[in-house]
């Protein structure tokens, strides 16, 4: 510790006026941290932070899954759960199923539609390309 | 646990056998047309709900349609070639030129007389509502509805002037 800061925890009692104050202000604005810092002090924070990180991060997700696994353990198997979970899956599927098969087939219909446009008539598609005409395909 | 996981998997096993099983009945029949020699032709018999004996006329009209229709085709583009040679050697209107548009749309119109007159047998072929539905559609489809003239919105002013 520098003389500087040794006045300054001289000058800090628990009772201090406003004197004090100013001559502590004064003397912190002062301080300047002269000693260097040791060689690879930032790098060996960061190692020890990085280090740090994956100790406590699967901790927190074991944590987690034993969380889920409980609840899991403990409310799935009742009955109204289970069928209510099953339920809401099996209508979803099939929901998702019906709507991706309507829009596959709406957008098949548009294409035959323009399929047979493009068979008999070849001014539609000379805007395109002169005479690509699907009769040839 | 045990139970719990049996239960997990087999809902979503579940959802997904739902899904595939919804999609592929729901495409089954598209699947078919798809898959048959004259897509188009199904498409239309499904579009118009014609019975097979409606369509076998239409697809014996469509094949008998499309030999003529290319036939016209090779001769447009006959011409189209003979009239970019033509405009590529001249600096001026000539008689050529002139004989060679006249014909090129002669050679077009008689390709949109043949096209309607097809247009016209396939509907006749279908019950007398959805023949009018057809007609309207392909009007509202192919070359027969042309596009409204524009002059960059100015004829309004040039015409009533």
């Amino acid at each position: 510790m520098d003389k500087a800061a040794f006045r300054a925890t001289k000058i800090m009692k628990p009772e201090r006026s406003n004197e004090d104050r100013e001559a502590l202000g004064r003397v912190l604005r002062a301080w300047r941290v002269t000693s260097p810092l040791p060689p690879g002090f930032a790098e060996n924070v960061w190692r020890r932070i990085e280090q740090a990180e994956p100790a406590t991060s699967p901790a927190s997700n074991l944590m987690l899954w034993a969380m889920v696994k409980t609840w899991l353990a403990s409310t799935l198997p009742r009955p109204a759960f289970a069928i209510a979970y099953v339920s809401v899956l099996l209508i979803g599927g099939l929901l998702a199923g019906y709507w991706r098969a309507h829009v596959e087939t709406m957008s098949w219909d548009k294409a035959l539609a323009s399929r047979y446009v493009q068979a008999v008539d070849p001014f539609h598609v000379q805007a395109v390309g002169p005479f690509q005409k699907s009769f040839r395909n | 646990m045990k139970r719990a996981l049996s239960i997990l998997i087999g809902g979503l096993m579940g959802a997904c056998a739902a899904y595939c099983l919804f999609y592929f009945a729901g495409t089954a029949a598209h699947r078919k047309v798809l898959a048959s020699k004259a897509p188009e032709l199904l498409w239309l018999k499904k579009e118009f709900n014609l019975g097979d004996a409606e369509l076998a006329r239409i697809t014996q009209l469509h094949e008998a349609y499309l030999p003529q229709c290319q036939a016209r085709c090779q001769h447009i583009e006959e011409l189209n070639r003979k009239f970019a040679q033509a405009i590529d050697s001249a600096s001026q209107l000539t008689p050529d030129i002139e004989g060679l548009l006249a014909e090129r749309a002669k050679a077009r119109t008689d390709c949109q007389a043949e096209m309607l007159k097809h247009f016209f047998e396939v509907s006749r072929t279908m019950p007398a509502d959805q023949g009018r539905r057809y007609l309207a559609w392909v009007q509202g489809q192919t070359c027969l509805s042309e596009a409204p003239m524009n002059h960059g919105g100015t004829e309004d002013t040039d015409h009533h002037h």
